[in-house]
């Protein structure tokens, strides 16, 4: 259905987790709601068609989207907590070092405004040890913003493209991002978001300080960073109660609302007869030549 | 809506969870604030003047501006924003809390805690799903040592829900993210569960309040102790049968909810059937609550009046609120004359049903010529009534020994109208309960309201044979709803249109139930299958008939003429008939041989 469905590869996660070797996932019959949300599961304007499943990620957002009018809303989980379930940390993992810090980030519509400088005194403040900062793929391409966190000291890195209108899905961005995740011992950000909760599942100790930013025209429909404030205390802070913190995380990536994958095939429309159907499709090589990412020479 | 865009007033606190789009204000969502007159006369029996009041859920302005009166500091707790930021900027004085439940901080107690529209709407889709007992408990604590504790609880038995179209497990409103409903053991069941639950949060019930017809809105507010009452028990029946009626006029419901009302009452099951419960408890200390009945007649402006049931030397009735008279077209309103003690006798209409359920002709014709003959004697010389005189329906009469009075005596109308129109009008309405309500009554084959009408009629008295009188008296019947309903002169001339043509089909006023709708179609059908079953005979009939004439004819044709000629076709026929026989005998031989 909708082209976010495919966004960060969640379609591709959940078509592995199913047994489907398919490139790309077969189409679902439904939304999956493809980032942490505090709204009715959507983002901001997705044209919606009335009446489709609505799969979110935890029960409070069904409840959420239920209030707002909402029938067919189908908790799943996030496809994050199923990637964890299929790679596992593994037993001979180095050492975790350091945080991994997300600033808070815009996309391509939206640009952030804030004092970068600011929150790299924070960060300074706050962190021990070796910091990564994570940047979105607009904001990595932005020689400027690389230039102010690079001269600080960090590592720089972004985990690539999420996709649009079905082009350039990097069908393992989530696998890279846990891959790096996995190498830190820390997760933070200066906005509680999917990343933060990433983390904490990926077994990050989570934190969310620093400056908030502010997004370019932020549709305050949803309370902004107060309301997250209010719902959410335990995950704000430099130093959290872990265990408050990680129940939360848990509770918001639907990590105990895992489905089997035979309710996961019926629920997103992947019957047998469909699969097959799409197996039978040819998809012509001439189309995949021409689609080249947009990262290309941007990625290290 | 948004937190960012208006600014949030200074008296309003986001304390966490606040529903930002959210409304409890939403009737067509089934959402409507908690009130109603009989709750804000209640709470006057409750204020604590100088002290401090939380009120829970969404209420009615006028429940904070009783509190607000009475110098009461007033913290309100909403989960929906919008509500939250209307009522801050109405209420300047009250703190407002926007938020769940769970996260009021209840440092200060207070003296009077008010839940007019139970506890299951204090959680927010974003709060934790708690259990009916933990979000009472909560409340309870915000309660302050001699502190009162106003709860309305929904009975999820009650007769609301019990003649609802929809089932409650059905329910799909934006509210039912989390049904629990009956699921949730922790929910009191009865009245008695209530006040034990109560209880166990360390306050002390007083009597319990049975409401009714809507949990969130009551029209009648009924201690328990007083539901059973011999002396009221009728009194309360139509009192209880009136808001049911008022509240679901004109809906479409799974079955009628007033023969439900007058029911429950007299089964003195009003506690297990009320739409709601009201308990008022307080923490050390105990909140006697005055033994009255509160009443709202909820009707359209101007008439909407409330008055207390006490007992005071017998039971009565006195006028809450104003008291001035009010008018509307052609009718007036007095709410003075309801004051004074509460007529005892039995309801004309129930009376007359019941002569006719037992097919006592005799009994009903003596009691409609008492009826007519009563009305007369109200009549001037010229046969006219005037004033209350014209409103006789049988629903507004009690019988008490040999006369009449009526149960509500503050309406009266300008009209004057011939007494036999009065009357008409009166045993019109009769028919059509008889047969919307799908009574069983001496008559089922008259299949029109105006034939039983002229039936009822002839045993009143009267000849109604024209349709003079009877268009007359839909004539009144279309004025008087038309003024208290406040129609337009159209609406009326409609209204008239559709009361003229009633028939088998229709259901009882008010309500229209899929019960007395699926009555209408047996009577339809009967109906259908009795003039199918007289065409086949009329069919049958004709054919026999257009047979023996077709004989006749034949017979007619063979004796006209001359004597010549009649002796001719005679012979003719004659040795037709010869060769008739002679050829049959011959057939028959031959097939003897053939088998030999």
């Amino acid at each position: 259905m909708h082209h976010a469905n495919v966004f960060y590869g969640h379609a591709d996660v959940m078509a592995r987790y199913c047994g489907i070797d398919l490139d790309p996932a077969p189409r679902i019959q439904g939304y999956l709601q493809h980032g942490w949300n505090i709204g009715d599961g959507l983002a901001p304007g997705t044209p919606y068609v009335a009446g489709s499943p609505l799969f979110v990620w935890s029960e409070k957002q069904r409840r959420r989207s239920w209030s707002l009018g909402y029938r067919n809303v189908v908790v799943v989980g996030a496809p994050w907590a199923y990637l964890l379930t299929m790679e596992p940390e593994p037993a001979d993992l180095p050492e975790r070092e350091g945080t991994i810090y997300y600033p808070f980030h815009g996309w391509e519509g939206q640009h952030v405004h804030g004092d970068h400088k600011r929150l790299i005194r924070q960060i300074r403040e706050v962190e021990d040890g070796p910091v990564t900062i994570c940047l979105y793929w607009n904001e990595y391409r932005m020689r400027r913003v690389r230039r102010i966190y690079e001269d600080a000291g960090f590592r720089i890195v972004t985990h690539g493209y999420r996709g649009f209108w079905w082009r350039h899905t990097d069908r393992f961005f989530l696998s890279r991002q846990l891959a790096e995740l996995r190498r830190h011992k820390r997760v933070a950000s200066n906005r509680l978001s999917s990343a933060v909760f990433y983390g904490a599942l990926a077994g990050c100790e989570p934190a969310v300080y620093g400056d908030t930013m502010t997004l370019q025209d932020e549709d305050p429909t949803f309370g902004g960073v107060a309301r997250q404030r209010r719902l959410w205390p335990e995950m704000h802070g430099a130093k959290l109660d872990l265990a408050a913190a990680h129940q939360t995380a848990r509770d918001e990536m639907g990590a105990d609302r895992i489905l089997p994958p035979e309710a996961v095939r019926r629920l997103f429309g992947w019957t047998e007869e469909q699969v097959a159907f799409r197996r039978s499709l040819e998809i012509d090589p001439a189309v995949e030549a021409a689609t080249e990412s947009p990262m290309a020479g941007v990625m290290a | 809506m948004t937190v960012a865009s208006g600014g949030v007033p200074g008296n309003l606190r986001l304390i966490g969870s606040e529903m930002l789009v959210w409304s409890d204000d939403e009737p067509q969502q089934q959402r409507t604030p908690a009130g109603g007159a009989v709750l804000v006369e209640l709470l006057t029996e409750l204020v604590r003047p100088g002290g401090r009041a939380f009120v829970a859920g969404l209420h009615d302005d006028a429940v904070l501006s009783v509190l607000e009166a009475e110098s009461m500091q007033v913290t309100c707790l909403l989960r929906s924003y919008p509500d939250a930021a209307k009522a801050a900027k109405a209420h300047p004085g009250v703190e407002v809390l926007c938020g769940d439940l769970t996260k009021v901080d209840s440092a200060e107690p207070f003296d009077l805690v008010l839940v007019g529209g139970g506890v299951e709407r204090l959680s927010s889709a974003d709060g934790p799903q708690l259990s009916w007992q933990e979000r009472a408990e909560l409340v309870a604590g915000l309660v302050g040592v001699g502190g009162t504790l106003a709860l309305v609880h929904e009975n999820l038995l009650g007769i609301h829900r019990l003649a609802a179209l929809t089932p409650p497990r059905g329910t799909r409103t934006d509210a039912d993210w989390t049904p629990s409903d009956g699921f949730d053991a922790t929910r009191p069941a009865s009245a008695r569960e209530l006040a034990a639950t109560v209880a166990g949060f360390g306050l002390e019930p007083s009597t319990t309040v049975l409401a009714f017809p809507h949990p969130q809105r009551p029209t009648a507010l009924v201690p328990l102790d007083l539901a059973v009452d011999p002396q009221l028990k009728v009194h309360l029946q139509a009192v209880v049968t009136t808001a049911f009626d008022q509240a679901f006029d004109g809906q479409t419901m799974l079955m009628d909810p007033r023969p439900l009302a007058s029911g429950a009452m007299r089964a003195e099951a009003g506690s297990a059937l009320a739409s709601a419960w009201l308990v008022v408890a307080t923490r050390e200390g105990q909140q006697t609550l005055t033994p009255r009945a509160l009443v709202s007649d909820e009707r359209t402006a101007p008439w909407p009046i409330r008055y207390e049931l006490m007992h005071l030397d017998g039971w009565n009735r006195r006028v809450l609120g104003p008291r001035a008279l009010v008018t509307r077209n052609v009718l007036v309103r007095d709410p003075q004359a309801l004051d004074g003690p509460v007529p005892d006798g039995v309801p004309l209409l129930d009376h007359l049903i019941a002569l006719g359920m037992h097919r006592d002709v005799p009994g009903l014709q003596m009691a409609l010529a008492q009826f007519a003959a009563w009305a007369s004697t109200r009549a001037d010389a010229n046969g006219r009534v005037s004033g209350a005189d014209v409103l006789i329906l049988p629903s507004e009469l009690l019988v008490v020994d040999d006369t009449f009075v009526r149960w509500d005596p503050s309406w009266s109308t300008e009209l004057t109208v011939p007494v036999e129109v009065a009357v008409a009008r009166s045993l019109r309405y009769f028919a059509t309960v008889l047969i919307g309500a799908g009574y069983s009554h001496p008559w089922p084959q008259l299949d029109s309201v105006d034939e039983l009408t002229r039936v009822l009629g002839g045993l009143a008295g009267y000849d109604w044979g024209g349709d003079d009188v009877l268009r007359q008296a839909v004539d009144l019947q279309a004025k008087l709803t038309g003024a208290e309903l406040g129609l337009t002169d159209a609406e009326i001339a409609e209204l008239r249109v559709k009361l003229t043509g009633l028939d088998q089909g229709i259901t009882a006023p008010g309500a229209e139930s899929v019960q007395d709708l699926r009555a209408a179609v047996e009577r339809l059908r009967a109906e259908l299958d009795h003039e199918k079953a007289t065409n086949k005979w009329n069919e049958k009939l004709l054919l026999g008939r257009e047979k023996a004439l077709r004989k006749a004819e034949g017979r007619v044709e063979l004796l006209s003429g001359t004597f010549t000629a009649r002796m001719g076709k005679l012979g003719l026929a004659l040795a037709r008939r010869v060769l008739d026989v002679a050829r049959r005998v011959l057939r028959r031989n031959g097939e003897e041989q053939e088998e030999a």
